[in-house]
C-alpha cells in the first residue's frame, strides 16, 4: 500500500462513519448515505495531494458530501411518509421516541437547501459563516433558511402525519 | 415540544438535535470498508489518467489537422480543473458533530407571550414587530413603475420575509432586523433588502468599514454625502454573491442600516427571470440608508 492509500485508509476510518452520520441526517437513508459518503471520499482521494496538504480534509469531504446531495435532489424514505387525517396516538413526555421519529419525517420534508442548513448548523455545530462557506451563500442566508427551516419543522410537526 | 396533531408545534433547535443524535443510533449499518474506499479511489484515479490520456491524444490529433488543414478552428474547453474547496472563507477545520446535551441550550429573551423565545427569532411582540415595519418601510419606498409580487419562488423562498433576532450576547440587548421583498419590472424580478442593527452592536464607524462588514461580501466602495452625512455603498464584486450592491450608515446613536438591491429575487435555484436594471440609483440607495424611516430601536 502506498503512502497515499495508508493515509486516506487511515483518515477514511476514522472519519467516514461522522460523515455518514451527516449524509444519513440529510437523505434520511443509509444506503444513499454511504453512496454520498463514497462519492465524497472518492472525489478526496483523486485530490489526496492536494487537500491533504492544506490539512483541509473535513471541510474538503464534507463540502463535496453536501453538494452532491444538493445536486442530486433526491429525497430518502421519510419522503414516503405523508400527513393523513387519521393520527397517530397523542404521545407522551416531551421529546418521545415518537416525538423524534416525527421531527425526523418532517425534517425529510423541508426543502433540501434548508435540510442542509439544519443539518450544518445543528448537527455539526457550524457557524453561520462556515455554513455559509460550504453553501456558497451569504451568512444571511444561512441564517435565514435556518428560520425558515425550523418554521417548516414547526409547521410540519403541527400537521397529522402517519405512514402510508 | 408537542407532536400531538392539529396542535402548534413548539419544535426548537434543541429538539432537532437531540432526534438527529437518537436517529443517528437507531440500527446504523456497520462501518464502511477502508480497503473498498480506497479501492474505488484507485479506479477514479485510473479514469482520470486515461480520460486525461484521451485528452491529450485528441489534443494532438487537432493540432495535427490544423497543421493539416489551418481552416479548421479549435474551441477551448475542459472543466477548469478546480476542487470545489479551494475557494477562500473555508475554514481549515470545524468541529465534529457535537455530543453536548440541554445543558448547552442558550438562554433566549422573553418573547411577546411573556414565554423564552424559541431561539434567536422572536414570534411575537415588540421585537417581531419591528421586523414587520421593517418589511413596510421597503415596499413603501420601491420606485414608481415596479411591482411587488407575492408568493414563493419554486424553490420556496418567499418573495416577501422579515425577521427579528437577538444578536450579542442574546440577553436581548441588541437586535437584528432583516426584511426582504420582491420587485418586478418589464419581466425581471428582483428584490430590496433591510437590515437594521440596533445601537451597542459593536460595527465599525468608518462608512466603508461598516459597508464591508454587510454579510461580509466583498466589492469597490465609496463614500456617498446624504447632506452631511456619510454613507458607504459597495458594488458587490461579482460572483455568485446574490446581492448586487449596498449601502450602509450608522446613526449617531449606534443604529446601523443597511439598504440593499439585487437583481435576483433569491438565493436559491429556481429564481424566475432576473432584472436587467436595479430599481435603486446610488444617491437614492444611500438617502434611503440614512432616512429615519430604517432607524429602528
Amino acid at each position: 500500500m502506498s503512502d497515499r492509500d495508508a493515509a486516506f485508509a487511515e483518515y477514511f476510518a476514522a472519519r467516514s462513519g461522522a460523515m455518514r452520520g451527516t449524509a444519513f441526517l440529510l437523505c434520511g437513508d443509509w444506503h444513499r448515505a454511504e453512496d454520498l459518503v463514497q462519492t465524497a471520499f472518492t472525489k478526496l482521494y483523486t485530490h489526496w495531494n492536494r487537500v491533504a496538504r492544506h490539512e483541509a480534509l473535513d471541510p474538503y469531504v464534507r463540502q463535496v458530501l453536501i453538494r452532491t446531495y444538493i445536486d442530486d435532489g433526491r429525497r430518502g424514505w421519510w419522503r414516503r411518509e405523508r400527513p393523513q387525517e387519521t393520527p397517530l396516538d397523542r404521545a407522551g413526555p416531551a421529546v418521545s421516541a415518537d416525538d423524534r421519529l416525527m421531527l425526523m419525517r418532517a425534517l425529510a420534508e423541508v426543502p433540501p437547501r434548508q435540510r442542509a442548513v439544519l443539518v450544518l448548523r445543528y448537527w455539526e455545530d457550524m457557524s453561520v459563516e462556515a455554513a455559509a462557506a460550504v453553501l456558497s451563500c451569504s451568512p444571511g442566508t444561512v441564517k435565514s433558511q435556518a428560520a425558515r427551516g425550523l418554521e417548516t419543522l414547526r409547521t410540519l410537526m403541527s400537521q397529522p402525519v402517519t405512514a402510508e | 415540544m408537542s407532536n400531538a396533531p392539529n396542535e402548534e408545534s413548539t419544535v426548537n433547535e434543541n429538539d432537532l438535535r437531540e432526534a438527529m443524535r437518537a436517529s443517528l443510533t437507531i440500527t446504523p449499518p456497520p462501518p464502511m470498508a477502508s480497503a473498498a474506499a480506497v479501492a474505488a479511489g484507485r479506479r477514479a484515479v485510473r479514469r482520470r489518467t486515461t480520460l486525461a490520456g484521451a485528452g491529450a491524444a485528441a489534443v494532438l490529433v487537432a493540432v495535427t489537422a490544423l497543421a493539416v488543414n489551418p481552416g479548421l478552428r479549435l474551441v477551448a474547453g475542459g472543466d477548469g480543473g478546480g476542487a470545489p474547496w479551494a475557494g477562500p472563507g473555508v475554514p481549515s477545520a470545524y468541529p465534529t458533530p457535537s455530543d453536548a446535551g440541554d445543558n448547552t441550550k442558550p438562554v433566549w429573551p422573553t418573547d411577546g407571550d411573556g414565554k423564552p423565545q424559541e431561539d434567536a427569532t422572536a414570534r411575537s411582540g415588540e421585537r417581531y414587530e419591528q421586523g414587520k415595519k421593517l418589511l413596510a418601510e421597503i415596499l413603501a419606498v420601491v420606485p414608481g413603475g415596479w411591482s411587488t409580487p407575492t408568493g414563493e419562488t419554486a424553490d420556496k423562498i418567499p418573495l416577501r420575509s422579515h425577521q427579528a433576532a437577538v444578536e450579542g450576547d442574546n440577553s436581548g440587548k441588541t437586535w437584528g432586523y432583516l426584511a426582504g421583498a420582491a420587485v418586478a419590472k418589464d419581466g425581471g424580478t428582483g428584490r430590496l433588502l433591510a437590515e437594521v442593527h440596533t445601537k451597542d452592536n459593536g460595527l465599525p464607524a468608518e462608512p466603508c468599514a461598516l459597508a464591508r462588514k454587510f454579510w461580509d461580501l466583498g466589492g469597490a466602495c465609496e463614500v456617498v454625502m446624504v447632506g452631511t452625512a456619510k454613507v458607504g455603498v459597495v458594488q458587490a464584486a461579482g460572483g455568485d454573491q446574490g446581492i448586487d450592491q449596498w449601502a450602509a450608515y450608522r446613526h449617531s446613536d449606534g443604529v446601523v442600516v443597511y439598504l440593499a438591491q439585487s437583481r435576483t429575487v433569491s438565493n436559491g435555484e429556481a429564481n424566475p427571470e432576473p432584472l436587467t436594471e436595479l430599481p435603486l440609483t446610488v444617491p437614492q440607495l444611500a438617502a434611503l440608508a440614512a432616512d429615519a424611516r430604517f432607524h429602528l430601536t
